[in-house]
This record gives structure tokens, sequence and C-alpha cells, in this order.
């Protein structure tokens, strides 16, 4: 039976396996029962301390099992999860939670710089409400501390009474902007049930399952795993952040955690097979492997499936403003040949692919268009931008009432009735499956004082890491900074997930025939710089 | 002593050099202040490999072994005298 809200399916749960794991982070295990009893006691003490219907709760802690039941609190107390990123730089995030009117922060683990950074604006400090879910709460008084993880547990676990249905915000995700400012994109309950309950069925999802939670909370398809979950009474094992770099450790995680399913970006995938971590029929309880957010290279595919031959292999689509994912292809052999690309597929239920061309018609068969989505994911719109939103949500032109998404994505459909992707149309790029506007690193640069001027270019290498986001930069007059001073300044503006790899320090930068700064000869200088280097060290 | 301060004075050349990092002193923790994440992971054993003409391999990667610059120059010394 379809939920109205996301956290009825942890209340059934809870109902019908009490006892059952649902949870487990390191040592901390949880099951449907505590889960369910705890965040129904955070969602009281939200309620307690002035939270109404609406408001928006942000959350600033590492992914743990305490973030699992925070963000179920905040559905209960029919309010809006706001995820942070903890790795992100404080101005960064001042300007999601000054978007956002933030009046409540959940928060746990080693965030106190962040915060202290955070408070130093008083007026935000004065007004923000803290709820601090592990270990000690920071010392400084000057932050109104409301309640910490002993409150929860000793407040009576009654249910609150919930006014939210299926169309309410669930959460706001905040994505890279290319005017320097994080968009919010506003996702209802219904946009995420919608997803799940079609995965659970496609995949046949069951009690018996161990799923694995490798994406971050801030990324969208953190959704996919929790509720796919929660939907049918699985197990869901989070992957701990610090493994990426361990292909090793990653490899015994899935081994030791009997993991049954494993969904992660792909450039994850590929990096275990640059260092051989799976051995032949490894992973004896696996059963299937899904990606999402970025190609994955056919030679990392083939790895794979040679290595795993009993184990189904599904490549996932979909931008965050469609809802986790649209599209789905499940490969149905090991390719032969490693240039052969991989089509993103067929819509998911209830969601429709269009590949349009300019006056908004349908491109014949094989040709190139702009990739649109229609259907049951779409989002909202962006949080409180009705210009942006309007601009990518824009009326279908066969049912003016109903919306449809522009993608920005590039592609066609094949002779057998599948969608190709086939690149961007603007400047937005994927490294290691997070969503960068290269404007958004640009835009940072211009304030940094003794930059002239710069220029923000991909690469697309073909290795595990996707595209590598080069930067190119003049001085000013008399101004001497290096690369290394430049990406520090830069790190305390943006993530360092879009801190740029490879840098160039210029006299001046390539203009074409407009005067605009000529990005494709940017990029034919770092491509000459790789050649070299390969060449150097061939 | 010097002589591992040497070491530890190569290794933040290594990350100023190759991934144009500046490493504020040879305890920060890599991985927690973000300076160290899977791109530049990579990006390191190859440079460390090819300046110390060390080998790696999957066994060796634990965490702690790269979690700052004093413990990357400890395993490198390791490594060193193993050959």
């Amino acid at each position: 039976m379809t939920p109205r809200r996301l956290q009825d399916w942890v209340t059934r749960q809870a109902y019908r396996r009490p006892e059952s794991l649902a949870v487990v982070c390191g040592d901390t295990r949880l099951t449907y029962g505590e889960l369910d009893t705890l965040s129904t006691q955070l969602a009281r003490l939200l309620d307690e301390g002035g939270c109404r219907r609406g408001d928006r709760v942000a959350l600033l802690m590492p992914k743990s099992a305490m973030a699992i039941v925070a963000l179920l609190g905040i559905y209960k107390a029919d309010a809006v999860y706001v995820p942070l990123d903890p790795s992100s730089p404080a101005s960064r995030l001042k300007k999601i939670l000054e978007s956002c009117e933030n009046r409540w922060l959940l928060a746990a683990g080693p965030v106190g710089p962040l915060l202290e950074e955070l408070g130093r604006d008083e007026e935000w400090r004065r007004q923000v409400r803290i709820g601090w879910l592990d270990g000690p709460p920071p010392s400084d008084h000057r932050f109104d501390i409301r309640f910490t993880i002993g409150d929860v547990r000793h407040c009576p676990a009654v249910p609150l009474p919930t006014r939210n249905g299926p169309g309410d915000p669930a959460h706001i995700l905040f994505t890279s902007g290319s005017t320097g400012t994080p968009k919010g994109v506003v996702i209802t309950h219904a946009n995420v049930i919608s997803t799940v309950e079609w995965a659970i069925k496609y995949f046949s999802v069951g009690p018996s399952d161990r799923l694995s939670a490798h994406f971050p909370l801030h990324f969208d398809l953190s959704f996919f795993d929790i509720f796919s979950a929660a939907a049918v009474g699985a197990e869901l094992h989070l992957v701990p952040p610090e493994l990426n770099v361990l292909p090793g450790k990653l490899a015994a995680f899935i081994r030791g955690s009997e993991i049954t399913q494993w969904f992660s970006v792909p450039s994850v995938l590929s990096y275990l097979a640059r260092f051989n971590a799976a051995g032949f029929n490894d992973f004896p309880a696996l059963k299937r492997i899904l990606w999402c957010g970025e190609v994955l290279p056919t030679p990392s595919l083939i790895y794979w499936m040679k290595r795993l031959p009993s184990v189904t292999f599904t490549n996932l689509y979909g931008p965050t403003e469609t809802t986790i994912v649209s599209s789905y292809y499940t490969v149905p052999a090991c390719p032969e040949d490693p240039q052969a690309s991989i089509p993103i597929g067929v819509p998911c239920d209830g969601e429709e692919l269009l590949v349009l061309n300019e006056s908004l018609a349908p491109a014949p068969s094989g040709e190139i268009g702009d990739l649109y989505i229609g259907g049951t994911g779409l989002a909202q719109g962006y949080w409180r931008d009705p210009e942006r939103t309007a601009a990518a949500f824009v009326p279908d032109p066969r049912h003016p009432s109903e919306r449809i998404y522009k993608t920005g994505d590039l592609a066609r459909v094949g002779d057998d009735g599948l969608v190709y992707f086939l690149g961007r149309s603007d400047s937005q790029i994927k490294s290691r499956g997070y969503r960068i506007e290269l404007g958004e690193i640009e835009a940072a640069l211009n304030t940094v004082p003794g930059v002239e001027q710069s220029a923000v270019v991909a690469l697309q290498t073909g290795g595990f890491e996707g595209a590598v986001i080069c930067c190119a930069y003049v001085p000013s007059h008399g101004a001497s900074l290096t690369p290394a001073a430049l990406r520090r300044e830069l790190g305390r503006l943006i993530p360092a997930y879009m801190l740029p790899a490879r840098w160039l320090v210029a006299g001046q930068l390539p203009v074409n025939a407009n005067g605009k700064i000529d990005r494709r000869r940017v990029r034919e200088t770092f491509e000459e710089g790789v050649d070299a280097n390969a060449a150097q060290t061939a | 002593m010097s002589e591992a301060n040497g070491l530890r004075e190569q290794i933040a050349d290594v990350f100023l050099r190759s991934l144009n990092v500046e490493v504020p002193s040879p305890d920060t923790d890599l991985f927690e202040s973000g300076l160290l994440d899977s791109l530049a992971f990579v990006e390191l054993l190859l440079a460390i490999e090819r300046d110390f003409r060390v080998t790696t391999s999957v066994e060796d990667l634990e965490v702690d072994n790269f979690r700052s610059v004093a413990r990357i120059a400890e395993f490198v010394t390791a490594r060193m005298a193993s050959v």
C-alpha cells in the first residue's frame, strides 16, 4: 500500500518487525522499533521547541545512524529536511542557511569549527536553535542548544498529530548554481515515494536484502537506499566515507557486511577496478550493482561483469530536479567492445523521457536533441526562485497545463528505442558523481584578491574520476599568487570536490573574436600539458 | 631526527608540487581536513612511488598510514627499509 509520507514506511516496519535490524553504521545498530521510537521522540522535542509545519530544519553532521533518526524526526514534525555537507566551507553553508531561513539546526560530530565560523554572525547565532544529537555539544554558551541526545531518549515516544500529505515538501536539496549561489530543489514526499515504489518492484527488494548506503546525505541518491530499505524492512548499511580512498577496505566492507545491493557513483567502481580489489566471484551475497550520477566507463563495466558473472548490472539516470532516478538500463550481457556506449535506457514507472529539438518537437530517431523529463518525479521547483524555476520547468507542448523539466543533457533515441546520453549543452560537469557548475567556481575565483582574470574548464580524462577541473588565471599586476595559495583561498569559498586539480599561471588568457575568454583554447592548453606529462612518464 | 624532518619536508613538497596543496603541519589530519580525497590520493600514491622509488599495494592502503604527512613519512621509511 502506498504510504502518504516517507516516515510512514518506517512506522509500518516498526509495527510489523520491531526487532529487525534497520540501520547499521560501524558498531551502531538500530532496529526498526528503535528507529521509529527515537524519531518520534525527536519530533516531539522539535515541536515543543517551537518548530512548526513547513519550517526548514538543517542537518549538519556526519553520515550516521543518528542522522537517519534526524531526517525521520524532521518529517514527523511536519518540517522540511535540509541536509548540509559538513565538508563544505562555512561561507557556502551560510548562503544555504540564509536562503532557507533555518531557525533549527540538528548537529553532531566534528562540526564545532564550522559552527564557530557561522556563529560569528551574531544575528544568526541568536536566531538558530540547535539540537545536538551525538557526543559532547560545543562549550560555547552563546549558542542556543535546546536539547541533546539524552533529552531525546527521555522524551515520551508519543506520536505527534501530523498534517503533511503526499504533496507537501519533504526536503530541499542544494546543488551547484552557475552564478555562485547554490540552488535549492524542493522535493515532495510523493516524488520520492513514486521512485522508491518503482525501485523495490523492479529490483524485487525484500526484507532479507542488505542495501549499501554509500552516498553522502546531501545527495538525492541517498534517499533511494534509505527508503528502499524502509519500504520493505531491509537492512541499510552505511558505508563509512573514509573507506572511499581504501579499495581493499571497501571491498572487505562489501564482503563482510554481506551487501546484496551495491549502489554508488561510477568513480567508486572504477577506483576499485583500478586497484583490482575484487576477486573472481567475490562478494557471494551480492545480487545487484547499480550506478548513477555519471557515465560508467565501459572498460570498468567489463571488469566488473567478468569478475562477478552472477551479479546484475543496472545503469540509473536522473537529475535531482526529477527525483533520484528517472530511467534505467540493465546490461544484458558483458559488452565485448570497450568503446561501446551504455544507454541510459527507458523511463521508470510514471516517468517520461523526451528528446526534443529546438522547437520542442520530438527529434527523429538517431538524432541529437535536448533531453526533457516529465512525470511523477518532477520537483516543485527551485526554492524561492520563480525565475529559474520557470526557465527549467517549462510547459509540456502537448499538454500546456503540465510541466516538463529541461535537463540540460543532450541525448538521442537509438534504433533500439533506448535513450543514449551524449553530454551537456552547458558548462555543468560531473566529477566523481558531484554535479558542479564551472560558473560557481569562476564566481568564487572572482572574489579572491590578487586574481585579475580566470577561466575554469573541465578535461575528460577517461579515468575513474570523470572530468578533471582545470583553472588558468592571471595574477593582478604586482601580486604574487601561487596555485597553492589560490587553492587555499578558494577552499574557504567552495567545497573541496569543486577545487581545480590542475593549475596554470598565465600572463594573459586567450580571447576570441568577441573579446571573451576563449575557453576552448584554454582547454587545449591543458590537454597539451596532459600529453606532455604522459610523454614524460612513458 | 633531522633525517625524519627532511623526509617530512620532501613529502610536504610532493603535496605542493603534485597536488598544489599546502599542508599546514606534519600532523594535520589529511582526511578530516578534506585535503586528501580519492582523486588526490591516487595522484599522491603515484608521486610517492615515483619520487621515493617504493611500491605500494592494496594491503598497504590503511587510513592510518596516510592520515598525516608525519605518518606518510613513517610509511615511506618502512617501505624503503624493506626493499
